[in-house]
């Protein structure tokens, strides 16, 4: 595991300048397919961030701190059927570049010494080149203190996190493949606190901080708090009618991505929607989802060097279209590929319905409002069952009105049901919701989804 | 790197009341993996890099680069001093040195066998032979098996003499079958999602000990395929230690997590039932529970000597008879919430800043055999291997499954059982806890994916159970 690096050689970092990182990315990637031999194939992606984290807990500062980072992926591939990945920190230019070049070949090549080809291993085949540069204004991190807690109120309790800043991803093939998507943009993901212990959930992100939005945001959250300080509902388990907002929607569609729309589960006989497949189970005719691309939250291109197309209908008024299809699964199972990569949603879009977002509690009637959902799990992933709790600003509504916070609830319940049988409508308005995941890198994404009404919601705890 | 960090910190300004701390991490991991015969993934990759920290009035600020020039790290270095500064006209609580002791020293994992006496070639037909090894019939749809090892290398030094290295060695083999028959889809594994992970090397790859699992996999799987629904009701619940590794995780060390108790992690991975002024009163479950945080045990995936602030680490009762003693907190945290603690400030990689995490949890022996255990219980389930996991916020009320289960009747095992699961309370859950098995029960296990924080971080924890039984535990099947 001795890998090539160039330790202690001044590179692209210090300054994090994005034209540098191209300059110093194509200088690799052009070394590196330039020292292939015939019959061997290579894709090069690059992830690059520069982030501002402010962590914030009781009002105040827990952990302030930059993040520079720039990881290389070279994946290896020989017309025998031979492949390899490696993943490097990039950090030199100039001389040293050329040296990293040949050393990081060297290392592919003897890392794929007596090991057995791979039949479902694509070779890079199509030419395409894209270059998206979303440029944006960010706080400047010695501002975001005074910007995201200077003008709290008294009693304000704000937990959360700011992340700002650019982030890049690139993605290279010997076959002559380049893309480039770059992005400023930033999130708070917060909640406001009271001191029973009830809360509200919020964000703001986006490539522009405007602090009017961001005030007016928090003014929001504010406002919604009043209705938790009443005292908490205690519900027996049971079947009840419930709304769900848009971020609990999109909790229950993460599940779509635990290995139900993969086609690979699917031809393995390991995801729920084997039944839709099937003509067992159906969906509403009021669910409709593409994977789109246009939304701009997630680059078309995936590390393994497929392109998406703009949009990917997946249901359509209920019918199940098609899955999540890589370029392996099509090797091995003769699908035909999508173009999607890793066979998770980066970018679901559920359509709207016919119900204002205002009108949701006279809708609902009586039952529960669910602003936010908390650790979903498959409690029997092959009938699409999930297990997972109520959390944040939930709500008793008896007649239409909010009576106030409930103490949280722990459901069990089919995805069938929740897009099936028991869908009583779907908003008219869709929110935004940022990919706020930051494990390893700050994660490229967001969905759009819209609130839904659900009868004989099942809780068990 | 011990020279450069120290030259570099020789060069800064650092003012009398100021603070400064280099942490360089660097990950070398290697993943081979093989699905029904044929190579799926045949990756090496390393992360590598340093944080800088620095503590200006109170408050510290970090600034993490991969690039480890001198220049970079100088540079890294002034951006943390002006977070630092930015931050302490807001701070939450104002930090000293005390926050970072001066700690030296070397812990290196314990390595019986080194894994570099195997090629790649060896490795691949390894993990070719294990999953035909577990396609034993057409039920079996699909077979998957992996292995990854992962070498970690820490230096750290700092303006008030800190300076110790730590390097880990840790394997992980993971092994999967999927089998299908009259409908019934089932899957089984070796012990559930990369439970089978340990610090050290060769000595956890034996092919022997790995055919044995693959064979177990492969004989449960077809149990389970012919097997009955896990019934509902009210019962004797037995947990293996694979599955214990789940429970303690879960419902012990998120629990005593001294950062959620103070409210950091509302906003994420949520806070605890547990409060403060329950250190020292609450009788947390049955006498009949200890439980430990253990750096210590050689092979446990989580042991270290220090963890990413400098504190020495030690083993300590978290619980004992029953009795809550000591919250998983670290010198900041002991700091603000006035309640012992254990060294447990620790950061998944050089690009996160370190928070409380667990370490090794571990649930010490009791006194009864196994065959005792089961043979004093009329009617129960026992259950192996964890593979569904939910809890609330505050770690109250849980649901987990489980891969592989059992009827107890009469005293015996019986039937096997499908689809498993159960749920409960936690504050309830551990006082039902009616045996704990003796020390041939014990299984020590780990995970690399403990999920938490602001930035998020995943990192390694280990645990280590007995066989345990709780009375009156609500369990039941899949869907009907």
């Amino acid at each position: 595991m001795n890998h090539p690096t160039n330790h202690g050689v001044a590179g692209p970092m210090n300054g994090f300048s994005e034209e540098l990182l191209s300059e110093n990315f194509s200088n690799f990637f052009e070394g590196f397919f330039a020292g292939l031999a015939k019959g061997e194939h290579a894709r090069v992606s690059l992830a690059a961030e520069n982030t501002h984290f402010l962590r914030m807990s009781r009002g105040a500062v827990r952990q302030n701190g930059v993040v520079q980072d720039a990881q290389l992926q070279i994946q290896f591939l020989t017309d025998a059927g031979s492949t390899t990945e490696i993943t490097l920190p990039f950090v030199c230019s100039g001389d040293a570049l050329k040296a990293f070049v040949a050393g990081t070949l060297d290392t592919a090549r003897r890392q794929m010494t007596g090991v057995p080809a791979d039949p479902y291993a694509n070779k890079p085949s199509t030419r395409s080149t894209s270059r998206v540069a979303h440029a944006g204004k960010i706080l400047a991190p010695e501002e975001a203190v005074d910007a995201l807690l200077g003008q709290q109120k008294p009693g304000d309790d704000l937990v959360g996190i700011y992340a700002g800043g650019k982030t890049i991803s690139a993605l290279a093939d010997s076959a002559g493949m380049q893309h480039w998507f770059s992005s400023d943009s930033f999130f708070v993901d917060y909640s406001l606190w009271l001191k029973n212990g009830r809360a509200i959930k919020s964000s703001y992100a986006g490539r522009q901080w405007q602090q009017a939005d961001y005030l007016e945001s928090l003014n929001q959250a504010r406002a919604n708090l009043e209705l938790m300080s009443r005292e908490p509902r205690v519900l027996k388990p049971g079947n009840y009618r419930v709304f769900l907002a848009p971020s609990a929607t999109s909790e229950l569609l993460g599940m779509f991505s635990w290995g139900a729309l993969a086609e690979g589960s699917i031809q393995r006989n390991e995801s729920p929607f084997c039944a839709l497949r099937r003509g067992e189970k159906s969906f509403s005719s009021k669910f409709s989802l593409n994977e789109n691309f246009a939304l701009g939250f997630a680059p078309r291109f995936s590390d393994d060097g497929e392109l998406a197309p703009e949009c990917i209908s997946l249901f359509e008024n209920g019918r199940f279209v098609q899955a999540l299809v890589s370029a392996r699964t099509q090797k091995e199972f003769g699908v035909p590929s999508n173009g999607v990569g890793s066979e998770r949603l980066r970018t679901p879009d559920m359509a709207t319905g016919d119900l204002p977002l205002s009108e949701a509690f006279k809708a609902l009637g009586t039952g529960l409002y669910l602003s936010d959902l908390h650790y979903l799990n498959w409690s029997d992933a092959i009938q699409g069952r999930v297990t997972g709790m109520t959390r944040y600003g939930c709500l008793w509504v008896e007649n239409g009105v909010p009576v106030g916070p409930i103490v949280d609830m722990r459901f069990d319940e089919t995805l069938f049901r929740c897009f099936g049988s028991e869908l009583a409508d779907v908003t008219c308005e869709a929110h935004v919701i940022p990919e706020t995941t930051t494990y390893v890198r700050r994660a490229l994404g967001g969905a759009r989804v819209p609130g839904m009404l659900v009868n004989n919601f099942q809780f068990t705890l | 790197m011990e020279q450069r960090l120290k030259k570099v910190l020789s060069q800064l300004s650092i003012g009398p009341a100021d603070w400064v701390g280099l942490r360089y991490h660097r990950e070398n991991s290697r993943v081979r993996e093989v699905r029904d015969g044929h190579p799926e993934t045949n990756r090496s990759s390393e992360r590598s890099g340093v944080m800088v920290e620095w503590m200006s009035d109170g408050q510290f600020g970090y600034a993490a680069t991969p690039d480890l020039g001198e220049a970079s790290l100088l540079s890294a270095a002034l951006r943390a001093r002006t977070q630092a500064q930015a931050a302490a006209r807001r701070a939450l609580y104002r930090f000293g040195t005390a926050q970072r002791p001066p700690s030296v020293g070397r812990y290196g994992s314990q390595v019986k066998s080194p894994l570099s006496t195997l090629s790649d070639a060896d490795y691949f037909e390894m993990l070719v032979a294990l999953t035909q090894r577990m396609r034993t019939s057409d039920a079996v749809i699909t077979a998957h098996a992996q292995l990854e090892h992962v070498a970690v290398e820490t230096c750290y030094v700092s303006s008030n003499g800190a300076h110790f290295e730590q390097d880990l060695s840790l394997v992980t083999v993971a092994m999967e079958a999927v089998g299908q028959k009259n409908g019934v889809v089932q899957k089984r594994s070796n012990h559930g999602l990369s439970a089978y992970s340990y610090q050290g090397g060769g000595e956890f790859i034996l092919r022997n000990t790995l055919n044995e699992q693959a064979d177990k996999v492969a004989r449960h799987l077809h149990e389970l395929l012919d097997a009955d629904e896990c019934p509902s009701e009210t019962t004797h619940l037995v947990l293996a230690p694979d599955q214990m590794m789940l429970q303690i995780h879960e419902s012990i060390g998120h629990p005593l997590e001294l950062d959620r108790i103070l409210g950091d992690e509302r906003n994420y991975a949520g806070s605890s039932f547990v409060k403060l002024e329950d250190f020292g009163q609450l009788q947390y479950g049955s006498e009949l529970l200890n439980v430990t945080f253990d750096p210590s045990v050689a092979h446990e995936f989580a042991s270290y000597a220090f963890d990413d602030v400098g504190q020495p680490a030690k083993r300590e009762y978290l619980i004992e008879k029953g009795l809550l003693k000591r919250g998983l907190g670290s010198l900041e945290s002991q700091a603000r919430a006035g309640v012992p603690g254990v060294a447990n400030q620790r950061a998944s990689s050089w690009n996160r800043p370190p928070i409380d995490r667990m370490a090794n949890i571990n649930v010490e022996p009791g006194t009864i055999s196994f065959e005792k255990m089961i043979a004093g219980i009329e009617r129960g389930v026992y259950m192996e291997s964890n593979k569904s996991w939910s809890i609330d916020d505050y770690r109250n009320k849980f649901q987990f499954g489980c891969e592989y289960a059992q009827l107890i009747e009469n005293g015996k095992l019986t039937r096997v059982l499908r689809n498993p699961n159960y749920r409960g309370v936690t504050a309830e859950f551990w006082k039902k806890l009616v045996a704990v098995g003796d020390a041939n029960t014990l299984g020590v296990f780990g995970t690399p994916y403990c999920g938490k924080g602001e930035p998020n971080q995943s990192i390694r924890v280990g645990h280590a159970s007995p066989v345990c039984a709780f009375a009156d535990v609500e369990v039941f099947g899949g869907a009907q």
